[in-house]
């Protein structure tokens, strides 16, 4: 289906419709005999331009469009300027400068308006349509124009609207309309006598019968128009789309040698012209080869009208040409291509709305996905392509068709009647006229009959369709529905798997599994068998028969008279439907049952997970052919459900076992860890606490020196040396004082850190704790330092709540974190940095289930060399004697045992930042 | 002679000073405190022409008594100083490191200071 999208040039054709080659030699030559600068010349300047395209030139056009324009402003000729600027809007239009082109006509709609001039408003809104760059923007404005044409009463615009608005819609693919209006303008144009609208309104007709499948009425127009043609002086285009038309009549007609002929008429008419012509015919061959199953030709033609499209500039059939492409790759099966053309292809053609090109492709589409088994995609585009179908070929448009043109036919025989009333009048006799009058019913009658001959013909096309689309939903709803229960099962056994797999006991499982048994199948008797190696037997420990337990009872695998024993010694399965008659199949004799009653119908499964026997699982019936091939597929997907979950529970008891002595392991090493740690602490207690011994030990020493000395002052009577002595001897007390309270301090600060905390978790109110301990830290240091001072600041969040801690432990945290930040600020303060505020800030804040709490101090900060120890015990940056090195080791500790975290960040000069974070 | 006790414990001094009462009021001992390796280098570098003997402790923050050793050393000092290092209970590694930079002898925490006086007066 490629008809030219010959729109352009209807638009293009010239309101002198019957402008004939003579006519044009005529203009030219009044043009050249005529220099004056008048309004004569003005009018047939423009004349000139609206002649008929391809006989004249566009640059002789826009040669003389733009000398009427400039004439017409110098005379101040209102009229023939408006229509001077609707041939140059005309020009600028060929030449692609659409927006000069509307600019132009806005000025020529001022004049219309300033002028009154209806005809030259029309065709302007006409000009306007050739602006518009598809079918869809163009309809509504040549709608306006053919009402325009109306309220002027003017034939002939009326019958070019309605015959280009047919197009518009054939072009949207409402065939319906597109006849509807087709005939209108047929009929408008009837009694005009203008060849070119005869040519325009046939040709369109022609398009519109042959596609919707009225081959022999399409080709009763086209015989019309070799004759127009010739009338008309037109050249090769019109010839190569006359041509085409024949050949695309033929194709729709299933008659593809001649329409072969056909279009290779229309490439040799065309070759000289315009490749937009050689490109539609060859693209019809490619079509057609494609039909014929020549496919190599069919790619040549395809790829040679591509690139005539390209030469041509034209963009609008390539769905047309992907969908041939598509057609071609989806033949060699080579799917993924055929895809790709046809999607492409198909997204054009919705965009454009090209009826057939979507119904191509959509069916190419439909039938690669089917091939792919994707049937969602293939079903999606399958009913895009009966839609579309339908709405081509559907009853609506014969129907309305058929109507159509019946009431064109009885219109037609009512105006002959009335000619015939007019002349006979009183000649002829009263009968005559009946008989005339009859006969023309007869015949009216007979074409009545035609219609509705082709109306039941359409019917029947359509009986055919529908029962073509019944017959394909009814197969893919039986797809569908197999599709579904294979969905179904899926979805249940992954259920029934998910249960199974997910209890680690076998009582359990044997359960589970037997619940789920029981609801697909006839599980009058159920077990499991669990094999166990040392014995070398299979377990039944729960076995059901009619939904009660059995007591547990076991087989020797060896005894090959039972069922468990031969299926788990050979793996395989065993099916049988009827006990009495099959069991010499499998066993030697008729075996007993060791609890309940005697089934008749009984499949065994191997129970196999990783190459590995675990068992059996059987399920019996007291009927025969109890289970079928589904039951069998069923159980024996549940049955490898059912060894994995075993397999899971034999892991899942190795790996209590491991963990068990794991956590033995653990405990012991953390014994150990605490013995290591102890042993550390003791070396480095040790260490810290030998100093402040020593001056215990020496200034002990040397004031029982010291005293001996007094006694002998003394004794001498030198109360002088004696009182200085004694003032010695006092400051030596207060020394040993001094180191007795600093190895306490050692030693006490070691006993924190080993002792476990033996507290309880209290709810307590962290913000309280916080501020108590800041104003205890704070008076502390006064106490001990008068000269000390520094800002406090806090920012609690009051949203908080309590938090779960131990109080003491915590807060002995808080306490070290806030007295090393007055130290630190203390320090800076003592270094003597200008301008400096000492400042300690604690806050908390909650951050969702957390709590923070920050101590922040502008200190120093930590210098990196010591950042990475400071939570190591016993590292301390302070003097000797002033820090034990566990404070932060210790506050560490605490904050890990709250489950929370103590992070630090720090910047050097500037201060540093603690955050201990609880869950809360 | 001239005696520079380096130790970063502040009472230490109070401590000599007891201890070497006598020696100091006859003048046979003449001790001179630092509180840090950084200070006892900045006292050996002002007083270049001494005699002097210097005690050190070795575990100090800064500059430990080990880099003093060193850096006393391998500076040539005229008249070489006689270093002694005070080392801690069973610290076989800090005593072999001092031996090797070249410590002159050696006396371990708690200090008999019986010991360290008869010493004092051999060399002296």
């Amino acid at each position: 289906m490629r008809k030219a999208l010959l729109l352009s040039a209807l638009l293009a054709a010239s309101i002198l419709c019957h402008a004939q080659s003579f006519e044009i030699e005529k203009l030219r030559k009044q043009i050249q005999e005529h220099p004056q600068q008048d309004t004569f010349r003005v009018n047939r300047l423009v004349d000139l331009c609206n002649t008929w395209y391809p006989v004249v030139s566009i640059e002789e056009m826009e040669k003389s469009a733009a000398e009427a324009l400039l004439l017409a402003r110098k005379l101040n000729y209102k009229k023939g300027e408006g229509y001077a600027l609707l041939v140059n809007a005309r020009v600028e239009n060929r030449k692609q400068n659409k927006e000069l082109a509307r600019k132009l006509l806005e000025q020529a709609t001022s004049i219309a308006k300033e002028t009154g001039d209806q005809i030259l408003e029309w065709r302007i809104i006409f000009r306007y349509t050739s602006l518009a760059s598809n079918a869809k923007d163009q309809l509504p404005i040549m709608l306006k124009a053919e009402e325009h044409a109306r309220e002027l009463k003017n034939d002939e615009l009326i019958a070019r609207s309605q015959n280009i608005i047919s197009s518009l819609y054939y072009a949207l693919g409402d065939y319906a309309l597109a006849m509807e209006y087709g005939i209108k303008g047929m009929k408008t144009a009837e009694g005009l006598n203008n060849p070119l609208l005869s040519y325009q309104v046939y040709d369109n007709m022609a398009t519109i019968y042959s596609f919707i499948g009225e081959h022999d009425k399409a080709s009763e127009f086209l015989q019309k128009l070799p004759a127009l043609i010739k009338q008309l002086g037109f050249g090769d285009e019109q010839l190569a789309n006359l041509y085409n038309a024949l050949g695309e009549n033929a194709r729709f007609a299933k008659k593809y040698n001649e329409a072969i002929g056909y279009y290779k008429q229309s490439v040799a008419a065309a070759n000289n012209v315009n490749p937009y012509f050689t490109a539609i015919a060859k693209s019809n061959m490619g079509d057609v080869y494609l039909n014929l199953d020549s496919l190599p030709l069919a790619f040549q033609y395809a790829n040679m009208a591509k690139a005539d499209f390209i030469k041509a500039d034209r963009t609008d059939a390539d769905s047309w040409v992907e969908s041939i492409f598509a057609r071609i790759y989806f033949k060699r099966n080579m799917l993924d291509s055929a895809l790709y053309y046809a999607k492409s292809g198909y997204s054009k053609a919705s965009e454009a709305n090209v009826m057939e090109d979507i119904l191509l492709t959509s069916k190419t589409l439909a039938d690669a996905y089917a091939l792919k088994n994707d049937y969602k995609s293939a079903y999606t585009y399958f009913n895009r392509y009966i839609s579309t179908r339908d709405s081509i070929t559907g009853a609506e448009v014969k129907n309305k068709t058929t109507v159509l043109e019946h009431n064109y036919e009885i219109e037609k025989k009512q105006d002959q009647i009335e000619l015939l009333r007019q002349q006979k009048k009183g000649q002829r006799t009263f009968l005559i006229s009946v008989s005339i009058i009859l006969g023309l019913i007869v015949l009216s009658s007979l074409g009545m009959l035609r219609s509705i001959q082709q109306k039941q013909k359409a019917n029947k096309l359509l009986q055919k369709q529908k029962q073509e689309i019944d017959e394909k939903a009814k197969e893919l709803s039986v797809q569908k529905d197999n599709l579904q229960q294979s969905y179904n099962n899926v979805e249940l056994l992954g259920e029934i798997g998910r249960k199974i797999t997910s209890s680690l006991s076998v009582d359990k499982i044997i359960s589970t599994v037997y619940d789920n048994v029981n609801a697909l199948m006839d599980a009058s008797i159920f077990g499991i068998g669990i094999y166990h190696d040392h014995t070398k037997s299979i377990d039944f420990p729960a076995t059901y028969e009619n939904g009660k337990a059995l007591p547990a009872y076991s087989n020797s695998i060896y005894d090959q008279n039972r069922f468990a024993g031969l299926c788990f010694i050979s793996g395989k399965e065993i099916v049988i439907n009827d006990l009495g008659t099959e069991y010499s199949n499998y066993l030697q004799h008729m075996p007993t049952p060791i609890e309940g009653q005697q089934p008749v119908s009984l499949i065994y499964l191997p129970l196999k997970a990783k190459e590995k026997m675990f068992g059996v699982i059987t399920v019996q019936s007291f009927t025969k052919n109890a289970f079928s091939d589904y039951h069998l597929y069923m159980l024996r997907t549940i049955g490898i459900y059912t060894a994995i979950a075993l397999e899971n529970a034999e892991s899942f008891k190795k790996l209590t076992t491991t963990v068990n002595s794991l956590q033995e392991t653990q405990k012991q090493l953390i014994q150990s860890e605490k013995m290591a740690s102890l042993g550390e602490l003791t070396a480095g207690i040790a260490h810290e606490i030998q100093n402040p011994l020593n001056f215990v030990n020496n200034f002990s020493e040397v004031s029982a020196e010291l005293i001996h000395e007094m006694n002998v002052a003394i004794e001498k009577g030198d109360l002088g040396e004696a009182k200085e002595l004694a003032h010695d001897i006092k400051r030596n007390l207060e020394k040993i004082s001094h180191h007795g309270k600093r190895a306490d301090g050692i030693v006490k600060g070691m006993l924190q850190h080993s002792r476990n905390s033996s507290g309880i978790k209290e709810a307590a109110d962290i913000n309280a704790l916080a501020d108590e301990y800041l104003r205890l830290a704070y008076h502390g240091l006064r106490a001990k330092d008068k000269t000390f001072n520094a800002t406090m600041k806090t920012d609690f969040d009051e949203n908080i709540g309590t938090v779960h801690i131990f109080p003491q432990d915590m807060g002995r945290v808080i306490l070290n974190l806030i007295t090393n930040a007055f130290y630190v600020v203390n320090e800076k303060k003592k270094s003597g940095v200008d301008n400096y505020e000492p400042t300690v800030t604690v806050s908390t804040k909650k951050l969702g289930d957390k709590v923070e709490v920050t101590v922040k101090d502008n200190g120093n900060g930590i210098p990196e060399k010591v950042f990475d120890k400071i939570f190591q015990p016993f590292f301390t940056t302070k003097p000797t004697g002033q820090g034990t090195g566990l404070g932060l080791s210790l506050s560490y500790d605490i904050v890990k045992a709250h489950g929370g975290e103590l992070k630090v960040e720090t910047k050097e000069n500037e201060g540093t930042i603690f955050r201990i974070i609880l869950p809360l | 002679m001239k005696i520079l006790v380096v130790d970063d414990e502040q009472d230490v001094q109070a401590l000599f000073e007891q201890r070497f009462r006598r020696e100091i009021k006859n003048g046979e001992f003449n001790f001179v405190f630092a509180f840090s390796g950084e200070e006892a280098l900045s006292y050996l570098n002002s007083h270049q022409h001494e005699a002097v003997l210097i005690l050190s402790d070795i575990n100090m923050p800064g500059m430990s008594g080990l880099q003093l050793l060193e850096e006393i050393k391998h500076k040539h000092y005229k008249p070489p100083p006689v270093v002694m290092i005070i080392t801690a209970y069973g610290d076989a590694e800090n005593f072999n490191t001092a031996k090797k930079l070249g410590a002159d002898d050696f006396l371990t925490k708690p200090v008999d200071f019986i010991v360290l006086k008869e010493k004092l007066k051999t060399i002296n």
